[in-house]
């Protein structure tokens, strides 16, 4: 049956273009690129890549990036569910984040930028009347040096994802009878989650974890729109110089990704190091015996720092939508002083362009990335095997290496290969980061099915085949299309997939958004960024509607 | 064809047919009359380094290698440099540090007055755009004389910023368009060209309401029907008439372009 291709087709597409794509990097990292005339290995790339000024300081950026978003998002997660998993409060904060999850990456970033300027919201918001900033202050806040804002707007887009595969975690452990027995033996909240609890949901979330480390070390777009600039972080730079006109610079480019590739895998090694200490320090506090029963100021640090990272998202967003409609607004008027839908109409014919690139590319490579994780799960219904954690090792590869490090290599394949700006190569670079989240979020719905509703069908007379058209897919409908609607959603939000295998050519919302971002024209990235979130919310909306009209008159299926 | 006389080099080096010319450049400063007053504007790159003293924290310009960025650098270095000659030619490297020494110097004294202090740049001339409508910065520039107007009619800075140049003159080249050698389309690459030449799309990129280009055509030598149109523009409020312009300050050999922004790169793009 054609299910027995889904699995190794599926291997193909995870770490195929990954392999072919790095030797695409490392081979002109040496030197060797015949087309460009490096018809030999040497050592210049890298000889040329030293020899710019500041790349310590941008590999540490990167580092020091990759490592403090993923330290903070998880400890806010960490506290957050720790001390609040179970109660009703935990259950109307997850539906406030959720949402967040599927805001793109630059869209986040633009909003914290226009709200923590100098010359921002929040500074309007008080000023002159509070601060006496008759002019911005002289501060550099966006940009800074250290890379905090950068950090800050990664740490609020990874919050909701680390919260959403911890909530994916939590079913698994005995939550209510491990928090009864802690609290019996004296734990405070936290302390007793954190003995009891936190370890099995870790090792659930780790390479979660590692994807959002990988991700934070080697982020274009959100390090182009908030982080330093004197020098930037390495992926930055690794762009600039990639689309540098002196094609002869694509060997240091090269050199570059590959030295990207030791950042992130620095970090990471830090961080595995971390792991280690914390769960000493961890043990260390387990068996001295203290309950920590005084946790209430942590506890609710917790609940405010998951709020605070909710609202600053819609805040920034809100004020995205506002720039978009706002005719003069200057310093420190809070609000426009009039409004025009001036910048909307002038936008609107060349929004066509990117926005059909933009559904033709998420559709199709979610469609695809859909119909391959049904084939896998189907045909491990029929092994009987799940995929071990090898497996689930595959399944993150694509965000676990970093973009630019296997980017480079496959968009020199598709050049030689005469595919480049070609819908097909964009759909199929898509696809490669679609496939991981559609798999993830199916194939928990699709395990958890109950399996009595098969033996029901195979005992009146149904085919394998009739009781999954007939039974299975039907009850997993809205299963399948939030899946749908998170790979739709990870598409939109892919920039450097989109800018390297698109090269130009064919643009989507996020690449032209971010094109924009330098620019600082905050009316036209407004309409960018508005029609960023737009168009995920709407695929979530669609995956909302359809199984509530389709299951109107089945009284169970409703949510 | 009926092209300016500067049409015929670029960036020092003859064009040779090689190009097509497309539309005139030159460096014209911005501020708004509302906040800063006329009388104290600079008149050069000295008088600026004092406004910016006067004034802490509000001049910038953007990072080079950014074009506008590298133009400002080369400004200042045309104004400044002992033999303005040798920009004519490339790069002596045996005197560069000798010959470049005036500009650095300059840089150096300007940074700590800048706006963030030199530790962070804007992106490029729309970004000091944002920053001028913000009151980051009180006196920013572009090579388009017709900017300030463009962004009033749309709504991007109030209508009391006006437009200045230096009396000694300012940068100003031509920007041409080429057609790459592997080009798949080279006919339609050239009748696209013929297009842009156009009094009718030359006319139409001068309107700051589309753009406000200045035109790459001798009017003098267009016919009466087409020096109408041009005559007809409405250029708006900010924007000087070309007599007001000043002098034109011819850009350097594009070798100078390379040698200073690799220069600033390593002297000011690692900060920190």
């Amino acid at each position: 049956m054609l299910t027995r291709f889904g699995p190794p087709l599926a291997v193909a597409l995870l770490s195929g273009p990954i392999l072919f794509g790095l030797a695409g990097t490392v081979l002109p990292a040496f030197g060797y690129l015949p087309a460009l005339g490096g018809e030999s290995f040497s050592l210049t790339p890298w000889r040329a890549l030293f020899a710019q000024p500041g790349i310590a300081t941008s590999f540490g950026l990167s580092v020091f990036a990759g490592l403090c978003s993923a330290l903070v998002s998880l400890a806010v997660v960490m506290f957050f569910v720790a001390a609040w998993a179970g109660t009703r409060a935990f259950e109307r904060m997850q539906h406030l984040v959720s949402p967040l999850l599927s805001v793109p990456h630059a869209a986040t970033a633009f909003g914290l930028a226009f709200l923590v300027a100098s010359s921002g919201l929040l500074a309007r918001l008080i000023s002159p009347e509070l601060t006496g900033w008759t002019r911005p202050p002289d501060l550099l806040i966006v940009h800074d040096p250290m890379g905090l804002t950068m950090i800050a707007g990664l740490v609020v887009k990874e919050i909701p994802f680390l919260l959403l595969v911890t909530l994916a975690a939590l079913p698994q452990v005995p939550l209510a009878r491990t928090r009864a027995l802690s609290a019996s033996l004296g734990y405070g909240r936290i302390a007793g989650f954190l003995f009891g609890l936190w370890p099995p949901i870790y090792s659930q979330i780790r390479l979660a974890v590692f994807a959002v480390i990988a991700f934070a070390s080697s982020v274009v777009d959100v390090a182009a729109i908030l982080g330093p600039l004197t020098p930037p972080t390495l992926a930055v730079r690794l762009v600039e110089w990639m689309n540098d006109p002196e094609l002869s610079m694509r060997f240091l480019a090269s050199a570059g990704a590959v030295l990207q590739l030791a950042a992130s895998a620095t970090a990471l090694l830090v961080w595995v190091m971390l792991e280690r200490l914390s769960s000493a320090v961890r043990d260390r506090f387990a068996a001295g015996g203290s309950r920590f029963r005084n946790d209430a100021v942590l506890r609710h640090a917790g609940l405010w720092a998951m709020s605070l990272s909710a609202l600053v998202v819609a805040a920034g967003l809100a004020a995205l939508a506002i720039w978009s409609v706002a005719g003069l607004w200057q310093y420190p008027d809070a609000l426009p002083r009039s409004f025009s839908l001036k910048t909307w109409i002038a936008t609107a014919p060349r929004i066509a362009e990117p926005l059909t690139v933009t559904l033709a590319t998420g559709v199709a490579a979610t469609v695809i990335a859909l119909g391959l994780t049904l084939l896998c799960l189907v045909r491990e219904d029929e092994t009987g095997r799940t995929l071990g954690n090898k497996a689930l090792y595959l399944i993150y590869l694509p965000l676990l290496v970093p973009q630019a490090a296997f980017l480079f290599g496959l968009q020199l394949l598709f050049l030689l290969a005469r595919m480049d700006a070609s819908l097909p190569a964009l759909v199929f670079a898509h696809l490669i980061f679609v496939m991981p989240y559609v798999f993830l979020s199916l194939s928990d719905p699709w395990r958890s099915f109950d399996r009595r509703y098969d033996a029901v069908a195979a005992g009146l007379g149904a085919s394998r085949r009739r009781a999954l058209a007939a039974i299975r897919l039907p009850m997993l409908t809205r299963a399948i299309l939030t899946a749908a609607a998170v790979g739709f959603a990870v598409s939109v939000g892919l920039y450097l997939p989109t800018v390297l295998i698109g090269a130009g050519r064919l643009t989507t919302i996020t690449s032209e958004a971010v094109a924009l971002a330098s620019g600082g024209n905050r009316r036209v990235i407004g309409v960018y960024a508005f029609l960023q979130m737009a168009l995920p919310a709407f695929g979530f909306l669609v995956a909302t509607a359809i199984p509530a009209l389709i299951f109107r008159r089945f009284r169970a299926m409703r949510v | 064809m009926h092209f300016q006389t500067a049409d015929q080099l670029h960036f020092t080096i003859p064009v040779e047919g090689l190009e097509s010319p497309w539309g005139m450049a030159k460096l014209v400063f911005f501020h708004d009359s509302a906040r800063t007053e006329t009388p104290d504007l600079p008149t050069d790159a000295r008088s600026l380094l004092d406004w910016a003293k006067a004034n802490p924290g509000r001049f910038s310009y953007p990072q080079p290698p950014d074009f506008i960025g590298s133009s400002f650098l080369k400004q200042v270095l045309s104004e400044l440099v002992e033999d303005p000659s040798i920009l004519l030619k490339a790069v002596d490297e045996t005197t560069f540090e000798q010959d470049a020494a005036p500009l650095f110097a300059y840089l150096d004294e300007l940074h700590p007055v800048m706006w963030r202090s030199g530790r962070a740049y804007p992106q490029n001339y729309p970004a000091m755009k944002q920053m001028l409508a913000d009151s980051e910065v009180d006196i920013i520039f572009a090579f388009n004389p017709a900017e300030a107007s463009s962004a009033i009619a749309n709504g991007e800075l109030p209508d009391t910023v006006r437009s200045f140049t230096f009396p000694e003159g300012t940068l100003s080249n031509t920007h041409f368009v080429a057609i790459p050698y592997n080009a798949a389309s080279k006919a339609g690459a050239l009748v696209t060209a013929n297009f842009l030449l156009s009094p009718e799309a030359q006319a139409r990129k001068q309107d700051p309401k589309v753009w406000g280009d200045p035109t790459v055509l001798a009017i003098d030598k267009l016919d009466e029907a087409d020096r109408e149109r041009f005559a007809a523009l409405d250029l708006g409020i900010a924007t000087l008439r070309p007599d007001e312009l000043g002098p034109a300050i011819a850009e350097p050999h594009p070798s100078w372009m390379e040698r200073i922004e690799a220069e600033w790169k390593t002297r000011y793009g690692v900060a920190n």
